[in-house]
């Protein structure tokens, strides 16, 4: 009976999409010329021009969509010659963008969707007002919405602090003991309890270079992750009392650097690492953590669980997420959320309509757009067409690759069939960077590991146990003055602090209380008050707008 | 020197621009495509420097911008490590004008010394290589070098009997390991126009001298030196030209915060201030101050060249 | 020629042999490296720090097929063989005549005209403006936008002057009474005579327009068939670009494909300057044979 009823349902779906697409009104086909990244793919061009998915959503509204795929690297220059020699595409992907999207509308250059969201994207409009966070990340302070945003349905942390679970088994014997008596290490103790395992460990393993634990360049991941153990959100975040805060500037600091220094004295830490400034923090020197030298680094996703591991060289990993450790001696109870557990909307993910589009044409388009923020639109622009969908040109495209195909009607289960052309090196429709609702990727079966766990589902669990709220959101909008006096304050103070926080570390600066006020005192000098009042101002516009 | 033997023609005639028009009737043709294209394509567009003088916003291009006067200038020369980076650009600068620049001139001269045909091919084709591997790779491999534990550090700390340390992350030796390794990746590319120049020599002169008993090392000094000395004198003023114009991306490979004292540069500055966040009009103000202060270097240049050596780029040969 | 040999000359040449050894094995050394790292296993090359001497592993020439099977990879060759071409041809020719001019004593233009041309060495209009006048002359997305603006430049015309001005002016003077045009003294007389000089200017001609990528990036926004190798390279190694894992967030990149994908790093590489390399000692040929032209008696 049930499926006699999702099948009916699914037939009127079906018919539903099929009389949009016969409507009269769109009669004449439109083209629009649109600027779009490029995807991880040999030929992003044919991707998009080639994809059925797109096809498909082209023939419902009568519409053709023309790409220019920037080269790789030089997006945000394009993004700034389109902006600066007035040759606007009508549809333009924000991703790269600087300027400030309402100096840009004022200007003429984009369209302001605000009065065209209720009567043109009743979808878009809905789903934003069910979602406060993500609407008051696009709205900005004047009221105004300019895009159609990229919005992930559930984001997953795509990294955090992970460490090496089987150096702890091996050194003990199988019988790990943190001090704190918890299965997993939490506070400062149980990892000074670990790195002095691992220490040991590479020291018996006759290593000359390895790091029990890597730390980014500039002496502090500015994301908050460590912080966070100390009662600091990383770079910027809000405190207990609602305030914005400046995460090198606090009190609390100073115990991070005591800790660090003692780590770095006892080689707890990565020797060289003040020299890796070219390592994105997140991806620090491979040659250790892949060579099996480390211990605790910024890890991602996909080196959870044993997939670094080298079977046939002997070198078994289990790595596991981490939470930082908790500085317990100084009161500090739980973790301090990190940025990266954050939001899901921004202001540079989605398309603005630029003005080289008339009304016409903006509100065709617009109508089109709409459609990826239904339930079907969502499902089919995460997972491809449905069998009846693309029934017509399905086994073509599927014998091309160029789409999944496959997806049973109806539903937006992830099927092996789809997982089979998957393997054919193709995507979904525009991944993360088009306009419309990311389907969850928690529904689809995707492939587990020998753990028996997503590692996605599993390594977001850890990084953001220590919860959402305190995250300074950042996709908060500024007036483009603010915006201007928070960068130059912003790259003054850094230019001073994260020299002096290495050297602290590091022992070449003698790290004194006094010391540590003087480092305060400078970073007030260079403007730390201006540049606070300035986020508290446009954080406090930001939570007023989410809570009406 | 070869060429002194043919002083240059008196002018005898009255210069007049109508009498030179119909003397080079010819050159005043030639020129006309070369003034043309450098009218198109380098002056029409530098009216884009006007933006140093604004607050510009790419959009509303630069008729629209708002203008701001000297802001921009002051906000670089007030910036707390405006001096820090000014000196650093120079010292940085001058050591490869100073070190690199001579070396390249060695180096041509040390290939020309090598009778044996195949081994200075060899050398010569194996010495440019390193100019075409990216800097992404020299750079990760001067990293791997510097490290703790790495190479160069074993053989610096074995001669100086210091204690092993990263090389990279001490601000004093920041400047050794940049002219190193600048050397390493551009000593052979460099000295490609010497090595022409001095294959223009006269073997004749070497002959006659090497039959009056000169030594090959006299004979160095006094032919082939002086016979390339207008190509070592034009490439040195070219160079002090461009003193202030430190290419950023080999620095930002390299540098760190902790080296930031002495290897913070004005273009890598201006990279982490300026286009990261799209200040047009500060990084070009950044950009005329350098062009500015290149420009009067490279008269002053060109100035005691010519008064020194004879040989000169802007005012061609002095007369006699 | 005669050589006497002494013994410090013994000393010198063991000296400048021992040297030019060592400099030379250093010189090998990061291609060798690049060579090494493109044929390792991917999974070792990510664990391995310092020179890679040999091959990491099982020696593999996956990263070459991911190269190698890029179509655009060939489309790119073609381009930018025309671009050099054309660029470096015209270009010399140009720099040439700009050189001549600039060097001329009894010309009144010559002064003034080098103090035009090296004003561009030192100031210069910024990508905007640039852009806006390459536009204005109908060259965006066409082949003119990379070889036209990049013919000519101050640096080699200074560089012609020079040469020009070592010349002993006999020739010319010899020319212009056998009733020789300006052209043809510049051709037929001078420019022979400059031949290092010349072959200099065309080579720096050809590797700038090899490694050149950014005014494609900037002019041939919407003609990806005409964009020359290089630019498809970098966006091969972007794309590849182990740190890219952040931006594709869904979670879903396979780490096996990332893995290449720094392999692809030194396979780029390795596809995108071997043939130059081995086109450099065509060149050098004609070093030598400058020897002969500059042996003229005073």
């Amino acid at each position: 009976m049930k499926k006699i009823i999702s099948v009916f349902l699914a037939v009127i779906l079906l018919l539903g999409t099929l009389q949009t697409a016969a409507l009269a009104e769109y009669d004449k086909k439109l083209t629009y010329t649109v600027f779009q990244q490029g995807d991880d793919v040999p030929d992003p061009e044919n991707q998009y021009r080639n994809s059925a998915m797109i096809h498909y959503w082209q023939d419902m509204f009568n519409i053709e969509l023309d790409w220019q795929i920037p080269p790789q690297g030089s997006e945000s220059e394009q993004m700034n010659l389109m902006l600066g020699t007035g040759d606007y595409t009508d549809i333009m992907d924000m991703g790269f963008n600087t300027e400030n999207l309402g100096t840009l509308c004022d200007d003429g250059t984009i369209w302001d969707l605000t009065p065209y969201l209720d009567e043109y994207m009743p979808n878009y409009s809905a789903w934003l007002d069910a979602n406060p966070d993500v609407k008051s990340a696009l709205f900005d302070d004047s009221g105004r919405i300019y895009l159609a945003g990229s919005i992930q349905e559930h984001p997953k942390q795509w990294g955090g602090l992970v460490y090496r679970r089987d150096i702890l088994e091996t050194m003990t014997g199988g019988n790990v003991a943190f001090p704190s008596r918890n299965a997993e290490p939490t506070t400062i103790a149980d990892w000074e309890y670990m790195l002095d395992l691992m220490t040991q460990y590479f020291k018996a393993a006759g290593m000359n270079d390895y790091a029990g634990l890597i730390i980014p360049a500039i002496g502090y991941f500015s994301t908050g992750e460590l912080i966070s153990g100390f009662g600091i959100g990383g770079a910027d975040f809000v405190n207990a009392e609602g305030q914005v805060a400046y995460g090198i500037a606090e009190d609390n600091f100073y115990n991070y650097l005591v800790k660090m220094k003692e780590w770095y004295e006892k080689g707890y830490i990565y020797g060289d690492f003040a020299s890796r400034s070219q390592d994105l923090f997140y991806l620090p020197n491979t040659a250790l953590t892949y060579g099996g030298a480390a211990g605790i680094w910024f890890g991602l996703v996909q080196q959870l669980g044993d997939t670094m591991s080298l079977p046939e060289y002997g070198l078994m990993m289990e790595v596991e997420p981490l939470v930082a450790p908790i500085d317990t001696d100084h009161g500090i109870e739980a973790p301090a959320p990190v940025y990266l557990a954050a939001n899901r909307g921004s202001n540079n993910a989605g398309w603005a309509i630029s003005t080289a589009c008339d009304e016409e044409k903006l509100i065709r388009i617009l109508t089109a757009i709409d459609w990826l923020y239904t339930a079907e639109g969502a499902a089919t622009r995460s997972m491809g067409l449905s069998e009846e969908q693309g029934a017509a040109e399905l086994a073509e495209y599927t014998d091309k690759g160029i789409t999944h195909g496959a997806r049973k009607n109806g539903t937006i289960e992830w099927t092996d069939e789809m997982d089979a052309a998957k393997d054919l090196g193709t995507y979904e429709f525009g991944q993360n960077r088009l306009p419309g609702i990311v389907v969850d990727y928690k529904t689809r079966t995707c492939e587990l590991n020998e753990q028996g766990v997503d590692p996605n589902v599993w390594g977001d669990e850890v990084w953001t146990s220590c919860g959402r709220e305190g995250v300074f959101p950042y996709t908060i909008s500024y007036t483009a003055e603010e915006q201007e006096t928070i960068n130059r304050i912003n790259t003054n103070m850094q230019d001073y602090a994260h020299p002096m926080i290495v050297n602290f570390i590091m022992g070449r600066t003698e790290l004194t209380e006094d010391a540590f006020k003087a480092y305060q005192q400078k970073l007030h000098d260079l403007g730390l008050d201006e540049y606070l009042s300035l986020r508290q101002a446009a954080y406090d516009r930001y939570t007023a707008r989410a809570a009406d | 020197m070869q060429a002194k033997a043919f002083p240059s023609p008196k002018k005898t005639c009255d210069t007049s621009l109508r009498h030179d028009l119909a003397m080079n009737k010819g050159l005043y043709l030639l020129a006309i495509p070369i003034i043309a294209f450098f009218l198109v394509f380098n002056y029409a567009p530098m009216g884009g420097l006007l933006i140093a003088f604004q607050d510009f916003k790419p959009q509303r291009g630069i008729l629209g911008s708002n203008w701001v006067g000297v802001k921009n200038f002051v906000d670089f020369f007030t910036n707390p490590s405006f001096w820090t980076i000014l000196r650093n650009t120079l010292v940085i600068s001058l050591l490869g004008l100073v070190i690199a620049f001579p070396m390249s001139i060695v180096f041509a001269l040390q290939l020309n010394e090598i009778n044996w045909k195949p081994f200075k091919k060899t050398i010569q084709t194996v010495s440019y290589m390193p100019y075409f591997i990216s800097l992404v790779v020299i750079c990760g491999l001067v990293t791997e070098f510097c490290a703790s534990n790495g190479v160069v550090t074993g053989i610096f700390c074995a001669i100086t009997g210091k204690p092993a340390e990263n090389l990279l992350t001490n601000p004093n030796y920041f400047w050794a390991i940049n002219l190193l390794s600048d050397l390493w990746q551009n000593l052979g590319y460099s000295s490609i126009i010497f090595v022409a120049a001095i294959t223009s020599v006269s073997a004749e002169l070497h002959e006659a001298a090497a039959i009056d008993g000169a030594t090959r090392l006299r004979r160095v000094w006094s032919i082939t030196i002086p016979s390339i000395m207008p190509t070592i004198v034009t490439m040195l003023i070219l160079r002090c030209g461009s003193l202030l114009s430190v290419g950023f991306e080999k620095i930002l490979l390299l540098y760190s915060p902790s080296t930031y004292s002495t290897a913070d540069v004005i273009s890598t500055h201006v990279q982490r201030l300026g286009i990261e966040k799209a200040q047009y009009g500060y990084s070009t103000a950044v950009g005329l101050f350098n062009s500015v202060i290149n420009t009067i270097l490279l008269i002053t240049a060109n100035h005691f060249s010519r008064k020194y050596t004879d040989t000169a780029v802007l005012q061609g040969r002095k007369k006699r | 020629m005669i050589e006497r040999t002494t013994k410090s000359r013994v000393v010198f040449c063991v000296f400048n042999y021992g040297l030019l050894i060592v400099f030379g094995f250093l010189c090998v050394i990061p291609l060798w490296h690049v060579l090494m790292a493109s044929v390792s296993d991917p999974r070792l090359l990510m664990g391995s720090a310092g020179i890679i001497f040999a091959p990491l592993g099982r020696a593999t020439l996956d990263g070459y097929g991911i190269v190698l099977s890029n179509s655009a990879v060939l489309l790119g060759y073609g381009n930018t063989l025309l671009y050099v071409v054309a660029n470096a041809a015209a270009g010399t020719l140009l720099t040439a005549i700009a050189g001549f001019l600039v060097s001329r004593k009894n010309f009144r233009l010559a002064k003034p005209l080098t103090a035009f041309i090296m004003f561009t060495m030192i100031f210069n209009g910024g990508l905007i403006p640039t852009y806006m006048v390459i536009r204005g002359l109908g060259f965006i997305n066409t082949r003119w936008a990379i070889i036209v603006p990049a013919l000519m430049n101050a640096y080699y015309v200074i560089v012609m002057k020079s040469a020009f001005e070592q010349l002993p002016a006999a020739y010319e003077e010899s020319a212009k009474l056998d009733g020789a045009g300006s052209a043809r003294i510049l051709f037929q007389i001078l420019l022979p005579l400059i031949k290092p000089t010349v072959v200099v200017v065309f080579m720096f001609a050809v590797i700038g327009q090899w490694n050149s990528w950014y005014p494609a990036s900037i002019y041939l926004p919407r003609a990806r068939e005409k964009w020359p190798l290089q630019l498809i390279m970098r966006s091969l190694l972007i794309q590849n670009d182990v740190s890219k894992l952040l931006t594709t967030s869904s979670g879903d990149a396979n780490h096996v494909i990332n893995m290449t994908g720094n392999l692809v790093k030194y396979c780029v590489t390795v596809v995108g300057t071997l043939p130059i390399l081995i086109a450099y000692p065509f060149a050098q040929r004609y070093f030598v044979t400058g020897i002969t032209l500059g042996g003229v008696k005073g």
